[in-house]
């Protein structure tokens, strides 16, 4: 029997499959849009680190410490001493561990190039602006508004700029160096700093601000709260941040042998380890409530106990107890922790017959700061008792039109990232002010998430955001199937513990090349876009294309919209919407 | 040659008879020792088809396409869930009119998991467009293989021969193995087409329209059709050659037989002894084979039943909610018959459950007692 003859029993077809459009019959389609990662929703500066770490990825340092530089002029002082609310948010948290974002900031400011002659903005504004005070609020408000175009000066009372980061956080902690690089760079960027020249009466307020559309106050908290004990003004009684200021500008500071800090926050910390570096060997600090409420970072406190430091945990003094005119122990009580109070934080109360004395050379009280705003009484506003400018919070504007105040002395969280967002927030609010535009509408469209931070990029770029800035990446719609798992690599220490109580050299190692590297591909990039391929080479479809080196593109006609793309996604980029 | 082979080995034996080229498979209980087999005499240069080890039945028939395509004599064995896998493909085989010869070892499907003999995998794809070829014992299973070969090259459909699962496949019998040159001339060396020019590219398995659709599938129901006649004529000639012939069906002890037992596969060996049985206690008692199941031989079915009263269907397979897949397509034959056989349909063996020749001498006596037939099978066995 001879063979049918093909050609009548089976099709054959030499034209393309593309005349069938089955992708017409499809409700649904996928969409690149890329997202916020956590870790920039938590960061009260929204620095965009995915994006910095996905740059850092195809090894450009440099663009990854620009992106950085959007939000925070400062990534080598945050790098080493911010809070880091990142990693608290990072995803990578519950896969293993947080991506040490800090380590990576360091790592950047440390290594990245900064190429100011792109990033120099153009003097396009008229209008000029005072900034009094020179700390991360002052210079994080002055180098935003220099970016937007406007004439900055920046008034500092002291001797040098950066406020509490020269005078208040030790160089173990924060190498001057370090500080003085990137305040160059905001002067480089067309920031005028004016140093010594302090507010009130030698140089009246309004004097001084005459030639500016607008002010911005943020000249932080320098004075010390009282105890209310007798004996404060002893010779051996000292205050936390007058302690802190006197190290820093090189006083040789005697403390004796045995040292008691009082307080449970950074400067108590600061004080504690730097009275360790100055000759005492029997430091301890005192902090009334217990661990859990204690705002110093546990792992500053787990530095402490290394060298050497002890933590009296439900402790408050009574009394200081003087010989001869000369101070000579500390009476404390033993606190048990009672109800809470309006901050939801429980008081504590003494436990009767508790008392017990300490011998002590020296008392450092870092129980918390006043600010210095008597100068603002000649604009008819009053302050509180801790010296609080009054601003509405969501805008850092004051009551006086055109002054606008932020950081420390306006009543902020007083951590060096929270200074450095309102500084940013202010730069924004003037410049609405400024050019007539309503605050809070122009704050909602550059809002991160539900967030209290925003992003100034669609105001500095033609392209504008290529983001969407509403939507956070969430792990729960992460493809983690391409992930290793992979030990976080932490910044170590610089010295041996015995010999780092010695110095103030500075006290952590930058992450090496290597332990960078190992960071960087740990970061899962939340939100933005690898070019991975993935999508492109799962489509059932063959619906996906490659766009140039930029991104991919769909075949619409033939995307049946079965939402593969959309799972296999590792950084949940794509969504899938109805057509 | 005589030797002592398991059914599956049987298999073997006529795959590399048939000079296949080209062997895609994936490992299955009971299937596992043809491909094992056709691997050794690979490796040894008996054969020298081209082995590929795929990842799934489904790759494994997709593969078998393909090298169909390109105009080579293809191979697959399978059985049970693999068999299921591949569902998708037998359809990709039949419509591309591709001539592969699959070698299926009936085994029950899941679930409950278990291996026993059960044909409910094969005839879950009986409208693949596939021809199904049921065989008794592992010397039918080795001849039926090569003439499937003939018919399906000749045809342009595939075949897919069944054998039961370990009594066939694992029970070793003394099988007459031809000569390769008596094979060779009764299967001449493949002359299908190349359809793979890469000078002149085109795409199989495309897009048509509706009525272009069913003018190819009228196409293949028809040329399934006149496959009959060439599966009469090429077990004739293979009758000639090599000295055996199976028929589509096979009668016996037909004539004047007031009850007959229809069954098909293994079980078929087992009737013949029942029936002996019967006829000894004097009752006469028949047997029809059935082993073409697609195309169906509603032919021979009628003219060996026409005038038989009483007609017993015994299947090793159930289609629930209906009866035994074996029974409908009997029933349906007879049909057009002006005088129709009074047909009972009973259900035994299912997973490889013993069916002896005492329980099938009980179906035909309970048969013989009936004056109408009960609306559903009857189950055998079933305790």
């Amino acid at each position: 029997m001879n063979h049918p003859d093909l050609e009548h029993i089976v099709p054959v077809s030499q034209i393309s499959t593309e005349i069938f459009k089955t992708g017409l019959w499809s409700p649904h389609k996928p969409t690149y849009i890329e997202k916020i990662s956590p870790c920039r929703s938590a960061c009260p500066i929204g620095i965009d680190m995915a994006r910095a770490f996905a740059q850092a990825s195809k090894g450009n340092l440099d663009g990854a410490l620009q992106i950085v530089r959007r939000d925070n002029p400062l990534p080598g002082v945050c790098g080493r001493v911010c809070y880091h609310p990142c990693e608290w948010n990072c995803n990578r948290k519950h896969f293993d561990e947080a991506v040490n974002i800090r380590g990576f900031e360091r790592y950047l400011a440390d290594h990245g190039q900064v190429h100011l002659e792109e990033e120099t903005p153009p003097q396009n504004k008229k209008e000029r602006i005072a900034v009094i005070g020179s700390g991360p609020a002052g210079l994080s408000a002055a180098y935003q508004l220099v970016r937007l175009g406007y004439g900055v000066t920046i008034f500092e009372s002291l001797p040098e700029p950066g406020g509490m980061l020269r005078y208040g956080i030790p160089e173990y902690r924060l190498p001057k160096k370090v500080l003085r690089k990137e305040i160059g760079y905001i002067r480089h960027l067309g920031v005028e700093i004016k140093t010594g020249v302090g507010i009130g009466q030698e140089h009246p307020f309004k004097e001084i601000t005459k030639p500016f559309q607008a002010v911005f106050i943020a000249v932080g908290s320098h004075g010390g709260q009282k105890l209310g004990l007798e004996g404060e003004n002893w010779s051996g009684v000292m205050e936390g941040v007058q302690f802190l200021r006197r190290i820093n500008l090189g006083e040789k500071i005697k403390v004796g042998r045995r040292v008691v800090v009082i307080g449970g926050g950074n400067t108590a910390i600061d004080c504690a380890r730097a009275a360790r570096r100055v000759g005492g060997n029997q430091v301890s600090i005192l902090y009334r409530r217990s661990w859990s409420e204690m705002p110093a970072l546990p792992e500053d406190r787990a530095v402490v106990q290394k060298e050497g430091i002890q933590i009296e945990i439900l402790t408050a003094p009574k009394q200081l107890i003087s010989e001869k005119g000369r101070l000579v122990g500390i009476e404390c009580l033993r606190m048990e922790l009672g109800e809470a109070d309006q901050q939801g934080r429980p008081q504590p109360f003494p436990k009767d017959g508790s008392e017990f004395t300490i011998p002590v050379d020296t008392v450092i009280i870092a129980i918390g700061q006043n600010s210095e705003t008597g100068f603002v009484k000649e604009l008819g506003m009053e302050v509180n008792r801790k010296g609080m400018i009054p601003i509405d919070p969501e805008s850092t504007a004051t009551p006086t039109a055109g002054v606008f105040a932020g950081g420390d002395c306006a009543g902020n969280r007083a951590f060096v990232a929270d200074a450095v967002a309102s500084g940013k927030l202010g730069a924004l609010a003037i410049s609405c002010y400024l050019q007539g535009k309503e605050f809070k509408q122009e704050f909602r469209c550059r809002q991160i998430g539900a967030g209290p931070s925003f992003s100034f990029l669609a105001d500095l770029g033609p392209e504008g955001e290529p983001i969407d800035l509403k939507k956070v990446a969430a792990l729960d719609k992460m493809n983690l199937l391409v992930f290793p798992y992979r030990t976080r690599r932490n910044n170590s220490f610089s010295f041996r513990v015995e010999e780092g109580r010695k110095s103030f050299g500075e006290s952590t190692k930058g992450l090496t090349r290597s332990e960078m590297d190992s960071e960087i591909s740990r970061c899962f990039k939340c939100g933005t876009c690898t070019r991975c391929d993935l999508c492109f080479l799962i489509c059932p479809d063959l619906s996906i294309t490659k766009v140039g080196e930029s991104g991919y593109g769909l075949k619409a006609d033939y995307c049946k919209g079965c939402g593969m793309c959309v799972s296999a996604c590792p950084r949940q980029v794509i969504d899938l919407e109805d057509a | 040659m005589r030797q002592l082979l398991s059914g599956n080995y049987a298999i073997a034996e006529a795959v590399r008879l048939a000079r296949v080229q080209f062997v895609a498979a994936y490992p299955i209980t009971p299937q596992t020792p043809i491909y094992e087999k056709l691997s050794e005499m690979e490796n040894e240069g008996r054969m020298t088809a081209m082995m590929m080890r795929t990842e799934s039945e489904h790759s494994a028939m997709a593969a078998c396409i393909s090298a169909s395509l390109t105009g080579v004599r293809t191979f697959t064995a399978t059985a049970s869930q693999g068999l299921a896998l591949m569902h998708e493909m037998l359809h990709f085989a039949s419509g591309n009119r591709v001539p592969i010869v699959m070698a299926n070892v009936n085994r029950v499907l899941a679930v409950p998991w278990a291996f026993g003999s059960d044909q409910s995998d094969s005839l879950s794809q009986r409208d693949t467009g596939w021809m199904q070829f049921y065989c008794e014992d592992g010397q039918e299973a080795l001849d039926t293989v090569i003439q499937a070969y003939k018919i399906a090259e000749a045809i342009m459909l595939p075949v897919m021969v069944c054998i039961d699962g370990f009594f066939t496949s694992h029970f070793i019998e003394p099988l007459e193995i031809p000569d390769q040159e008596i094979i060779d001339s009764f299967l001449p060396p493949v002359t299908i087409t190349n359809r793979f020019d890469i000078h002149n590219p085109a795409y199989v398995s495309n897009v048509v329209s509706p009525a272009q659709f069913m003018a190819y599938r009228q196409r293949s129901f028809e040329d399934m059709e006149k496959a009959k006649d060439l599966i009469r004529e090429t077990d004739r000639i293979y009758q000639q050659t090599v000295g055996r012939g199976y028929g589509m069906v096979e009668p016996v002890e037909i004539n004047g037989a007031d009850v007959v037992l229809v069954t098909s596969g293994a079980m078929t060996s087992t009737a013949r002894v029942a029936i002996e049985m019967l006829r000894a206690k004097g009752h006469r008692a028949g047997l029809l084979k059935i082993k073409a199941f697609r195309p169906f031989p509603w032919q021979e079915v009628r003219d060996a039943l026409k005038s038989v009263p009483r007609v017993a269907v015994v299947d090793r397979n159930i289609s629930i909610g209906k009866e035994g897949i074996f029974c409908q397509e009997l029933k349906a034959a007879l049909y057009a018959l002006k005088q129709r056989p009074m047909i009972q349909g009973y259900i035994a063996g299912l997973c490889g459950d013993d069916v002896s020749p005492e329980m099938l001498e009980e179906i035909a006596l309970k048969t013989l007692r009936m004056d109408e037939p009960e609306n559903l099978p009857v189950w055998v066995g079933v305790k």
